[in-house]
């Protein structure tokens, strides 16, 4: 079992929650269960975001009018919270709202 | 709230058409590979609903898009002077770069207007440090100042202290190439006058809504003066559809339905000279990011006022939240909404005194006494003074009712004017009242200013402007018995 290492980014104001930090290499702990975007989502919440988590998420998925890219792509491609996560991934968030 | 988004729903979804089938279409999970839908390669993105784009068709939906609008409303010349305001975030950034696009030589029948670029700090109104907005203004600056065209800054407390131009013919101007380098940003500490009026201003402005409203008439204000002094006869502006579609519903639950064509269309002329086009506004904020991640287009996020603030803050942004949280479902509400508003039309008025004096939209308060304007001043009015007497029933000021503290009109102050009526009149400025200053703007800038306790915090050259306005209604109403009515002239 190895640690996942991938590469975060916020942007377009979603930054302003994760301590104006643009751009995270974190590595995901080995786990039995595979890391799909929805883990991810959770393990973020725990770990990264610094305050305000309804902002960045609603529920089990991120809050309406929040984009998410998998490797320059559009997450509704990949199967959206079910897209397994793999090493060395690139997943950006961008806040499309007026008020970040 | 649940119940208002079942009828909005329907009212935004359902076609008008008898027999169709109304429901719209849900958003439905992608299981397999998507291919690009017209040249079947790995696609991208999905939009409008539930095409597939690879990255190279996307680039030519978007840029035949912007072409195509631009192209088809045959406002743009060749050679025109336009000025860009650019914003800093992802929409104007994403404009920016379509317009260098468009412009340079690869392009295909390159685009031939000559822009100029404007950026507005709008830092007083969080009462942002100097030290954050002159970070702000220099990102922002350097990426205007690598696409080469004349750059501008302006700060928004500028608009406090904006001088009314008599309208002079702009078309002989010329547009000189002036850099507004970094080492001018110094000029940000000129306005701190300026800066204490428009902060006592805002604080005066009880809800965020208002304020929200002020900040966007300034803007206008100061884009406008910009180009008129620098000879510009088009503004363009980096609003998308979805930002639009928001302000369409915010129009309407403010008061300016009157104005949702205006504020909406590709072309506003709601000023006589110079016309605002919005390019981008078929495009969704969606495509915008993709737009700017496919080609590394910066952009910089400023914050706010309502930058992190809680949902039902301001009507705007109780509004964007249900408009996004709609589409995530039913991706075909945004451009439902527009369609709509395409579909309404603003009567434009011809002279100037018939603009609000705030928001310059056409005044939709000067209406007979029997419409529903009055109706509602009336009803405001009898439930605020405590005693009642018919009397208090008239289109000027004096309240009758007894004592009441909530009655917040004024007696009529004697003016020194000469009574000339075309500016040359040089006595001493009375206090204008609140009722004059009501008389000259539209129904949702009245709804601004109800909070406003002192109508003389406004800026000097609206204030001018009604002034001016209420002369000439006290010079014609003067003279009227010297006129010669046409009706009656024996032939």
């Amino acid at each position: 079992m190895m640690k996942t290492p991938i590469t975060l980014e916020f942007s377009g104001g979603a930054e302003l929650l994760f301590d104006k930090v643009k751009k995270h290499n974190i590595e995901l702990p080995a786990s039995e269960k595979k890391w799909t975007i929805g883990n991810l989502l959770l393990y973020i919440k725990d770990n990264l975001l610094k305050e305000r988590p309804e902002l960045f998420m609603q529920g089990e998925t991120v809050r309406p009018g929040i984009l998410v890219l998998v490797n320059d792509a559009d997450w509704e491609l990949m199967g959206e919270l079910d897209y397994e996560i793999q090493p060395n991934d690139r997943i950006v968030f961008i806040s499309t709202l007026h008020g970040g | 709230m649940s119940t208002i988004n079942i009828e909005l729903y329907y009212f935004i979804m359902c076609s008008v058409q008898e027999g169709e089938d109304v429901s719209p279409a849900r958003k439905e999970k992608i299981v397999e590979e998507r291919t690009c839908m017209k040249c079947e390669k790995k696609a991208v993105l999905v939009t409008r609903v539930n095409d597939a784009f690879c990255k190279e068709c996307f680039m030519v939906y978007v840029t035949h898009k912007f072409r195509a609008a631009i192209g088809k409303s045959k406002l743009i010349r060749d050679g025109e002077s336009v000025l860009v305001g650019v914003s800093g975030g992802q929409a104007s950034s994403c404009l920016l770069h379509l317009i260098q696009e468009g412009l340079s030589g690869r392009a295909h029948k390159k685009l031939r207007f000559k822009p100029g670029l404007v950026f507005i700090d709008e830092g007083a109104t969080i009462g942002m440090s100097a030290e954050e907005r002159l970070a702000n203004c220099t990102q922002v600056l350097e990426i205007m100042e690598k696409t080469g065209f004349p750059c501008y800054l302006k700060a928004l407390e500028q608009a406090m202290e904006l001088e009314r131009e008599a309208v002079t013919n702009t078309a002989d101007q010329t547009v000189t190439a002036s850099m507004t380098s970094v080492e001018d940003l110094t000029k940000l500490h000129r306005y701190d006058k300026a800066e204490e009026e428009l902060r006592a201003l805002m604080d005066s402005l009880k809800s965020v809504s208002a304020k929200e409203d002020l900040i966007k008439s300034l803007r206008q204000k100061i884009l406008m003066d910009l180009a008129l002094k620098k000879g510009y006869s088009k503004v363009m502006l980096g609003d998308c559809s979805t930002r639009l579609a928001v302000r369409l519903l915010t129009d309407i639950a403010q008061g300016r339905g009157a104005h949702v064509a205006m504020d909406t269309a590709f072309a506003d002329n709601r000023c006589n000279d110079i016309t605002i086009v919005r390019p981008i506004r078929d495009f969704s904020s969606k495509e915008v990011a993709m737009f700017n991640i496919l080609n590394n287009v910066p952009s910089v996020f400023i914050p706010r006022i309502t930058t992190k603030a809680a949902d039902s803050v301001s009507i705007e942004h109780l509004t964007e939240r249900f408009v996004t949280g709609l589409q995530a479902e039913y991706p075909s509400t945004t451009s439902n909404i527009m369609r709509t508003g395409e579909k309404l039309h603003t009567e434009k008025k011809s002279s100037s005194e018939n603009q609000c004096a705030i928001c310059q939209a056409p005044l939709d308060t000067d209406v007979p006494p029997s419409s529903a304007l009055s109706a509602v001043r009336f009803s405001e009015t009898m439930s605020r003074c405590s005693s009642v007497t018919l009397s208090i029933f008239s289109t000027d000021t004096a309240c009758g009712g007894g004592g009441d503290k909530t009655c917040q009109s004024e007696g009529q102050k004697e003016s020194e004017c000469c009574g000339r009526g075309d500016g040359s009149c040089q006595s001493k400025e009375s206090k204008l009242t609140r009722d004059e200053v009501e008389s000259a703007l539209c129904y949702a800038c009245r709804l601004l200013i109800k909070d406003l306790g002192d109508v003389s915090k406004l800026p000097k050259h609206i204030l001018d402007d009604i002034s001016q306005r209420q002369r000439r209604t006290k010079m014609k109403s003067e003279i009227e018995d010297f006129l010669l009515d046409p009706s009656n002239t024996p032939d």
